[in-house]
């Protein structure tokens, strides 16, 4: 796997300067349950820049992925809503997903599993689709198929699928959960680089304050209705999980992450 | 010796050890069709040529029904009907299928209906439509009716649980990716949902046929005017039983045919990705 991680290098037909930002505007969300209506969330206002990377942390239940799936447009907010600014102007957004568990269909290539999610694009061509392969250091598996590979370059695969779409924003959902520590690992410092090359926004919920701290430039904490906790990381990159910046901003984080149980 | 020289040289020992196997079966597949070969003629050495002929003999009569070209007609007869009936059990047992997989309501409202389906035996279906078509006489062209209408009674129930199943099991997380990505219905079909269920649509139109072109012998024997089973009950009635095996040989050859020369290739090639990931799954890599 080592010989596979990429050298991130991009070509000139890979955009790298469409980022958009998200304006998340008295959002509210409520589910019908059987025992009458749930609040998931109420009233919640945060701004995300082009080009930021916001990771968004809460425990379970706290309703991260009913955010995510709210800024994605897969579930409709009770009340509020989320805008997109986009560099043309218009706020007609490409959203890119990563998912948990990578959602590849097992029947179709590396390539085809790229070349599906393109549909609405004109200028995909096989070639576009193989340097995202490229990107993300999957040049030997073009055609293999997703079973053919293991679980953290499914994961790649499914990484370059979200990136070829061309995405202003894109939308992880504790997508190296599934994964083991080292390869997951690998797969962050990937990211970062990939993220740091390509310019895009990026929104990730994950459940691990460590990962959080490693990838972001700020953290929003969820919970019990609300964002209680948003933090700009002030480390430099590359971050070093043991050096002392890092165990002491951590500890911080913790210490906020944890605030709401006191309460 | 490097990571990529050790995993092809698995590769190698892999299909070696699938040479072997593929070698072992077909040994073994020869084994049985001798055994029941000489077990034939030990059998037919014990009954007059008349009543049971050896296999070479039935073989040689077959031979002469084809050269002839009696067998074609009553073949393409035979096959009218199970056609009719394999495309009429797959569009009614498709449709229940895939209401029966969508929601609660239709697998609650079809569910008897197909249960009862699944257990009345071909053979009632047969003597059922050669009641209801008027001994068989109801007809478009050459194609008879009471075949067609025993076969798909017979064979939708099969379609409809395979299909049902299939739909029921789609992958959603496949479904959610797509519409994450904003794929257009059209699309998810072809690559999304026919793929997820391509295994038992390949098993309902398989079992559909074998259990088809029986139901359609068994009919054509009540109901028929020609065909496979029409000319075998006619043999029986004229105590020509060897003709009757040497029908019987040729339909069989046909079912073989159809097994190795259209059902084999197709299913090698829909799910030769299942057979790439087999051979190379070489673990955690």
């Amino acid at each position: 796997m080592s010989s596979e991680t990429s050298t991130i290098t991009t070509d000139e037909s890979i955009t790298t300067d469409n980022a958009g930002s998200i304006h998340i505007e008295n959002l509210t969300k409520e589910f019908d349950t059987a025992e009458g209506y749930e609040l998931v969330f109420e009233d919640i206002n945060v701004d995300i820049e082009p080009e930021s990377f916001v990771c968004l942390l809460g425990k379970s239940g706290s309703g991260k992925s009913t955010m995510l799936n709210i800024v994605s447009g897969i579930l409709e907010p009770t009340e509020g809503r989320v805008r997109f600014e986009t560099a043309d102007g218009t706020g007609d957004v490409t959203l890119g997903h990563v998912f948990q568990s990578p959602r590849l269909m097992p029947w179709d290539s590396n390539l085809q599993n790229i070349e599906f999610v393109n549909e609405d694009n004109p200028d995909y061509t096989e070639e576009l689709g193989k340097q995202h392969l490229d990107l993300v250091g999957l040049s030997d598996h073009y055609h293999k198929y997703p079973g053919q590979l293991s679980g953290g370059q499914r994961q790649r695969v499914g990484i370059a699928r979200a990136l070829s779409i061309d995405p202003e924003v894109l939308l992880m959902d504790e997508p190296f959960s599934n994964l083991d520590e080292i390869t997951a690992e690998e797969l962050r410092k990937e990211l970062i680089s990939l993220w740091s090359e390509l310019n895009k926004t990026v929104f990730f919920v994950t459940h691990d304050m460590t990962e959080a701290i490693q990838l972001a430039d700020r953290l929003l904490m969820l919970g019990d209705g609300e964002i209680y906790g948003d933090l700009e990381v002030p480390l430099d990159r590359p971050r070093r999980i043991d050096s002392d910046e890092f165990l002491k901003f951590r500890q911080k984080a913790i210490d906020t992450f944890h605030s709401i149980d006191e309460d | 010796m490097s990571i990529r020289t050790q995993l092809s040289r698995f590769n190698v020992e892999l299909l070696n050890g699938d040479v072997k196997s593929l070698l072992s079966d077909s040994f073994a597949r020869a084994i049985g069709l001798g055994v029941g070969f000489v077990l034939w003629s030990l059998l037919a050495a014990q009954f007059p040529r008349e009543l049971l002929p050896t296999p070479l003999e039935t073989i040689g009569l077959a031979w002469g029904l084809v050269a002839d070209g009696t067998a074609w007609i009553h073949i393409s007869t035979t096959f009218q009907s199970l056609f009719w009936a394999f495309l009429f059990a797959m569009i009614l047992g498709g449709t229940l299928g895939i209401l029966m997989g969508l929601n609660s309501y239709s697998q609650n409202f079809f569910t008897p209906y197909v249960n009862i389906g699944l257990s009345i035996p071909g053979l009632a279906w047969a003597a059922v439509a050669f009641l209801v078509f008027s001994y068989g006489s109801i007809a478009l062209g050459t194609l008879r009716f009471a075949p067609v209408a025993a076969a798909t009674l017979t064979v939708f129930p099969y379609v409809a649980i395979n299909i049902w199943k299939g739909v029921e099991n789609i992958d959603h997380d496949l479904l959610r990716m797509a519409n994450a990505f904003s794929i257009s219905r059209r699309r998810v079909l072809w690559r999304v949902v026919l793929p997820n269920i391509a295994p038992q649509i390949f098993s309902a139109v398989r079992f559909g046929l074998a259990i088809g072109w029986k139901v359609t012998i068994i009919a054509e024997l009540f109901a028929g005017s020609a065909g496979v089973g029409y000319k075998l009950e006619h043999a029986y009635q004229v105590y020509q039983y060897e003709e009757a095996w040497a029908w019987a040989a040729v339909f069989l050859f046909i079912i073989i045919l159809i097994e190795y020369g259209v059902f084999k290739p197709i299913e090698r090639r829909a799910f030769d990705w299942r057979t790439d990931v087999e051979l190379s799954d070489i673990g955690g890599q």
